[in-house]
């Protein structure tokens, strides 16, 4: 059986981080766990049959028990950095107030310092003009013309060749996920890695723990940091007897394109570029609660949102090549939670609330006035019932669970800091075990997560080197 | 006039495998159905990839369920079945005129019961993605030129953006 100093638990925005500042102490006494396999970028092939069910939760099936909410995570060293869109924001101000309620104090200028060495090591950067692709384009015009807040996004990628499908790997080594930047660092530090290796549940052992594995048996540690991931996180913690799982929430995303007479080809270039922030209420905005996002994905991923049947589906994909796409962060106002069900699968419960669905409704609208604005001859609506529009839908459009596609990519919570966490990610009542990942996040932040995760995750570290 | 598979069989046999050959999770009964699902979701153009063996609707779905744990594996096919039964009173999905079983998916997709409105959206991401995820779908039908990696295209822009300096 072997003993290290620490274990942590998942490759992703959390994990990565927070192994590489404690092997930079630890060395060889800190140990990555990690249930993914470790890829190359010469097994990122492009192929979305492929590698979608190779590299996603769940084979991309992850959802929501009703059905009507998918949730996209990564399953892979890296997490989800390896299939996201590489955009980075910095945390929003407004985290110190608001999780001030949940008995969180944040250190904004601790926060910052970490931010900094994160924002280094991912090589994030403003999106030049050069590389915001047709589509996303579309996007900022519209804004402009409307006289709407729109920016050009920040990503971690260096050498970007635009080829579009960082959703499914970058196949070039150029998106800075944490299987190129915090993971090889780690390992340079001496941490070891153990991939596809599940942590099935945890066992206290004297002051420090036992993690039982499916692949390498029992390994020991001192101190065990917890950063499998929103669902996998407070999965781990239930299955090995801890109070967990509330709290959950997400960043409710749908979608919505314009349809341009001159040809797009929405899926060459950065997928996501250009933001609006005209609806967020972040950053000293005061709008409904919302960050709009380009998007422009590859043939599967794009082929299921629309929500159609018969011929209207093969006018829809006839038409892709010519579609601009724009995505909702929406920073839900519900409060789901996490349990297990059969085989200790996590079972993910998350409630349609009038809160969330109007500001969705609100999307559709405003997203309906951009792209005519720039230009589009009509509108489509990943909606059910409202497809092609040309003028906004009405406040009366219906928004019932699972009556429009929704999707989040962005979950936080089931081990909130404040319940099951305490302010700094101690697990209440328990010795030496951590969760620094975004399920100790006490309220979602409003934009992509992945640089606050880090960060938060450094600090956390820091206090665990310091014995705090 | 649109003409289902099922009138065309007669004269041109799919040319997929038999299902007992290469199903793994899905009986013949299943098949039917999401054959049929997938059809009414598609329409014309994939019909025409279905009948010249291009696409493969239900080896797409048995190999998607072979992915799902066993109790969601469970669910979805007693959704697929589901469908049927809900049906028998007016010969059975799969049975159906082409018109009817879209008509009849768009009832469930706007239903009030919250069974039908996720069954629906279970079928349509399988039966869709299946399409899509092969040329018929994604080069034919969407005009995508297929990954960089496995065709040797170039990655990078093709649609040259002409900067209005009002756009930040």
């Amino acid at each position: 059986m072997s003993r290290f100093k620490a274990i942590v638990i998942g490759s992703g925005a959390g994990g990565a981080p927070a192994a590489h500042r404690l092997a930079e102490q630890w060395g060889d006494g800190v140990a990555i766990v990690e249930a993914g396999k470790h890829l190359l970028a010469r097994d990122l092939n492009q192929s979305e049959r492929e590698m979608v069910p190779k590299i996603y939760a769940v084979a991309g099936a992850q959802g929501t028990e009703d059905g009507s909410v998918s949730i996209l995570q990564g399953r892979a060293v890296g997490g989800s950095t390896l299939i996201n869109d590489a955009i980075c924001f910095r945390p929003p101000p407004e985290l110190v107030d608001r999780w001030s309620a949940y008995g969180v104090k944040l250190d904004w200028d601790a926060l910052m310092t970490e931010v900094a060495v994160v924002e280094e090591v991912m090589q994030v950067s403003e999106i030049p003009r050069t590389m915001i692709n047709a589509a996303n384009y579309k996007l900022g015009l519209g804004a402009a013309r409307l006289g709407w807040h729109g920016e050009r996004l920040h990503h971690n990628s260096v050498g970007c060749v635009q080829c579009g499908y960082r959703h499914i790997g970058c196949s070039y080594n150029a998106k800075q996920s944490m299987n190129l930047s915090f993971v090889p660092k780690a390992l340079a530090a001496g941490a070891q890695l153990l991939a596809e290796t599940r942590a099935l549940s945890l066992s206290p052992d004297g002051d420090g723990w036992t993690v039982h594995t499916d692949t390498q048996g029992d390994l020991k540690a001192d101190i065990v940091v917890v950063c499998a991931g929103v669902v996998q996180t407070p999965r781990l913690l239930l299955a090995s007897g801890i109070e967990a799982g509330s709290g959950v929430q997400l960043h409710l995303s749908t979608v919505a394109w314009g349809d341009f007479d001159e040809v797009l080809d929405p899926y060459n270039g950065i997928p996501m570029s250009y933001g609006v922030l005209e609806f967020a209420d972040v950053y000293g905005r005061t709008g409904p609660g919302y960050v709009v996002e380009g998007i422009a994905v590859q043939p599967v991923a794009f082929s299921v949102q629309p929500m159609a049947e018969g011929d209207a589906t093969e006018e829809i994909l006839a038409r892709y090549r010519h579609l601009a796409g724009a995505l909702s962060l929406v920073r839900s106002k519900a409060r789901g939670s996490i349990r297990l069900g059969p085989g200790n699968r996590p079972v993910i419960d998350y409630p349609t609330i009038p809160e969330d669905t109007d500001r969705l409704r609100h999307f559709y609208q405003r997203m309906t006035e951009l792209y005519l604005a720039a230009g589009a001859k009509r509108v489509l609506l990943a909606h059910g019932t409202e497809r092609w529009v040309t003028k906004p839908p009405s406040d009366d459009l219906p928004m019932i669970a699972g009556g429009f596609y929704q999707y989040a990519a962005h979950p936080f919570g089931g081990a909130c800091r404040g319940t099951t966490t305490d302010a700094d990610g101690r697990v209440v009542g328990q010795k030496n075990l951590w969760v620094l990942d975004g399920s100790a996040f006490p309220e979602a932040p409003g934009v992509n997560p992945q640089i606050t995760i880090a960060s938060l995750a450094r600090i956390g570290a820091g206090q665990i080197l310091a014995g705090r | 006039m649109k003409v289902g598979a099922r009138a065309l069989w007669g004269a041109q046999e799919p040319r997929v495998p038999l299902p007992a050959e290469r199903l793994q999770y899905m009986s013949t009964r299943h098949e039917a159905i999401v054959v049929a699902v997938a059809l009414a979701m598609l329409g014309d153009s994939a019909e025409a990839a279905y009948l010249e063996g291009r696409w493969d609707p239900a080896g797409h779905v048995d190999g998607m369920l072979g992915d799902l744990a066993p109790d969601r594996r469970r669910d979805l096919k007693l959704g697929i079945l589901l469908l049927e039964e809900w049906t028998l009173g007016l010969t059975g999905f799969s049975r159906m005129s082409r018109d009817k079983q879209v008509a009849f998916l768009t009832g469930w997709k706007t239903s009030s019961l919250a069974v039908h409105r996720t069954i629906w959206g279970s079928l349509h991401a399988a039966t869709v993605s299946s399409f899509t995820a092969v040329e018929a779908g994604s080069k034919d039908l969407m005009g995508h030129p297929g990954p960089c990696i496995s065709t040797g295209r170039p990655p990078g822009q093709t649609v040259a953006v002409v900067w209005d300096e009002a756009v930040p």
